[in-house]
């Protein structure tokens, strides 16, 4: 086992999806953890989410929050775990910009998320980007591990 | 369509799987990392070394999550989320059944989980299903596993 060098978490974690998002559920006082899609942009995880457990959870607890994210190409495995602290993103410059990388990453992707696709209309489109909230990440602390 | 799972189906997913993530809190937040799993009537078996997991599992053994995915495409998904209890057992319960599952996996983990779990310092350990469930993003995607 090695440790990964902040260069390579970087670059698997802007190719890399989904991810699965940690937070803390305070009513049962236990982890949640699901998959997203997601983009980093700027040292922050940014993804789209409805209302929900997991946007509550992330509400009543949001700096306690991690995300991981595990791979293997056959031959190398390997995990890495972000951990920082959840912000709703209301600025509109932010969320534009957001909204772009995540639309570049999952562009012609098969798993591109559900609130991408859209029956080819801006309306459409539009419609499904504004029933979601879009949180982000901002990373404090960053460790990944590879295996051969 | 995203339908939820029936827990027979869950238990499949869990079983085909290669592999999933264990969550625990620790004392700074929670914490993940993936891990292959025997996946036995009640319980998900499985093994790790000395470190930040084993001891943040023994510190709060309670309200343990495990997450399983496999997403192929939008509209061909399958997600199970279980919690349950964390607890010790014997090398001499479950070193078998993790072997029979190393064995027939073709997962990288499980290579190297086969070296790993004969470590002395392997701890063998369970989950104590609880609540399980799981959602499927179209009707035949659990069973395609």
């Amino acid at each position: 086992m090695e440790k990964l060098e902040l260069e390579e978490m970087l670059a698997l974690l802007a190719v890399e999806r989904p991810g699965r998002l940690l937070t803390v559920d305070r009513q049962r006082d236990e982890p949640y953890l699901v998959p997203v899609s997601f983009v980093l942009l700027a040292g922050s995880i940014y993804f789209y989410t409805e209302p929900g457990r997991k946007l509550t959870a992330l509400r009543d607890a949001p700096q306690r929050v991690g995300f991981e994210v595990d791979g293997h190409d056959g031959y190398v495995a390997w995990s890495i775990l972000a951990s920082g602290h959840f912000a709703e993103v209301r600025s509109p410059v932010e969320r534009a910009a957001a909204t772009a990388g995540l639309l570049t990453k999952y562009r012609g992707s098969a798993v591109a998320p559900i609130w991408a696709r859209s029956d080819g209309s801006l309306a459409s489109f539009v419609r499904n980007l504004t029933a979601a909230e879009m949180g982000t990440l901002r990373i404090t602390r960053l460790s990944g591990r590879r295996w051969r | 369509m995203i339908r939820a799972l029936a827990p027979e189906e869950c238990r499949q997913a869990m079983t085909r799987l290669p592999h999933g993530r264990l969550a625990v809190m620790t004392d700074h937040g929670p914490y993940a990392v993936p891990m292959l799993f025997a996946v036995q009537p009640s319980t998900l078996a499985f093994y790790t070394l000395p470190g930040r997991l084993l001891s943040s599992l023994r510190r709060h053994p309670l309200g343990v999550m495990v997450e399983f995915d496999w997403i192929e495409s939008s509209s061909h998904w399958v997600s199970v989320l279980a919690t349950g209890e964390f607890e010790e057992r014997s090398r001499h319960e479950l070193e078998a059944p993790l072997l029979a599952l190393f064995a027939t996996s073709g997962a990288l983990f499980a290579r190297i989980a086969r070296e790993q779990v004969r470590q002395p310092e392997a701890t063998f350990c369970q989950i104590m299903l609880g609540q399980v469930s799981g959602r499927a993003a179209d009707p035949e995607a659990a069973r395609r596993l």
